[in-house]
């Protein structure tokens, strides 16, 4: 399949995690939003899913990040919207949860959950399962942790 | 802590915070959304929903060789195609306001809880019925029991499980309501993990007069809502919009039972 705005990065990254074929031209669609409509080009995508208790996969959101902001499509297989929101030195919480994971070191069962918030007041959740996990790890050590707002102490 | 009731919305968020301990914020919007907008999804791709839409043409047809009537508007004629319509989602903010009203303003046991229990985010889709809506509107009074029970047979017979009222309010609000829900698996707000929740989505059925009444009046009873009880009964207050309002639908509703008292007499006569 053609893909106008897919970079071979990303077409690595969603055969690693599983994501379907199928799925790629929407992907591609918000990639090409993106960049023809708002100038952005993300160094890095990522799909938030969960497992449920029966075994299948659910995706929710589609995200990009770059070093200047992240940007979320909602419901992305469903929906067209997106929502872009600055985190260069703007992330003020950051909140992660894990499950059979270890540090780049994922299984089947490896669960890890990012909640993060800018000081724009957008708040951010994303959930990965299996593989999916460490691509996560490597989205909050660099994109989020390192955008965290210094305190800036007095006198 | 609040000892008199929150006055408004934004009150009301800092009461759920201090008796509750529940901050509502955007991960509760996003929640809801999806959850809403999964059941919508799970709904209009259902073999129940497919089949509805014949199983109307059918009760067109067979209401029409009945009563020489046409069932719904505008007058198909047999064999034209009748469509479902629409599934509709309760913006958050009307849900969140319908939550209000629940725990605070038409709250008898206040400060206490309701007789029902609090609503609140750890059971709110099990108590709040109507998220997710569409409306069936048909000519004639009898076609409300006739399209319900149509609907309700098909529906059960597709696995959901069913509760139907025929509502009837002081307000002059006249239309059957059905309920049919669905479980479905949704992550957990602001953290790990999974959770089962079970939605309940709402058909409505009503006359197409009850219609034209709802539509005009809306976006008033959805004002008149959010600001609490009035302090005068609204039976005793002439000059006020909802004195109008309510017996309108009352008068509606008993002018069409005349239509169908006089129908069935022509029926007679045939």
């Amino acid at each position: 399949m053609k893909h106008e705005y897919m970079k071979d990065k990303f077409l690595e990254y969603l055969g690693d995690i599983g994501v379907e074929d199928m799925h790629d031209k929407k992907i591609d669609t918000f990639l090409g939003l993106y960049k023809d409509g708002f100038g952005g080009e993300p160094e890095v995508i990522f799909v938030s899913e969960y497992v449920t208790p029966d075994g299948s996969r659910e995706y929710s959101s589609l995200w990009f990040f770059n070093e200047k902001e992240c940007v979320e499509a909602k419901d992305f297989l469903w929906s067209d919207g997106i929502d872009i929101a600055p985190i260069d030195g703007r992330v003020d919480y950051l909140r992660m949860q894990k499950e059979a994971y270890t540090y780049e070191n994922a299984t089947d069962k490896s669960r890890l959950y990012v909640r993060f918030r800018s000081d724009s007041g957008f708040i951010g959740e994303l959930r990965a399962s299996g593989k999916n996990c460490n691509y996560l790890w490597r989205i909050m050590t660099g994109y989020l942790r390192p955008n965290m707002k210094r305190m800036v102490s007095a006198g | 802590m609040f000892e008199d009731k929150p006055r408004d919305l934004e009150e009301y968020k800092i009461w759920l915070k201090q008796r509750h301990d529940f901050e509502i914020s955007d991960l509760h919007l996003a929640h809801y959304e999806r959850v809403v907008k999964e059941v919508r999804r799970n709904l209009s791709m259902s073999q129940f929903w497919s089949n509805l839409g014949k199983e109307l043409n059918r009760c067109e047809s067979e209401y029409y060789e009945e009563t020489q009537y046409h069932l719904f508007m505008p007058g198909h004629s047999p064999g034209e195609r009748i469509e479902p319509p629409d599934w509709l989602v309760k913006p958050f903010d009307s849900f969140l306001l319908k939550t209000f009203r629940k725990n605070v303003l038409d709250n008898k046991q206040w400060p206490d809880e309701p007789h029902s229990g609090w609503v609140l985010p750890v059971n709110w889709f099990s108590k709040i019925s109507d998220t997710v809506r569409t409306l069936f509107v048909v000519k004639y009074m009898d076609g409300v029991q006739f399209v319900s029970d149509r609907i309700v047979s098909l529906w059960e017979g597709h696995g959901a499980r069913c509760r139907v009222f025929l509502e009837a309010t002081q307000e002059g609000y006249y239309a059957s309501h059905i309920y049919g829900s669905q479980l479905l698996v949704a992550p957990k707000i602001g953290q790990l993990g999974v959770e089962e929740i079970r939605v309940t989505a709402e058909i409505q059925v009503t006359t197409q007069l009850q219609e034209v009444i709802r539509r005009l009046l809306h976006s008033y009873y959805e004002q008149r809502r959010a600001a609490g009880p009035a302090s005068t009964k609204w039976q005793w207050d002439h000059k006020s919009d909802e004195f109008a309002a309510n017996y309108l639908g009352h008068i509606l509703h008993y002018v069409e039972g005349m239509i169908m008292e006089i129908r069935e007499k022509q029926e007679g006569y045939r």
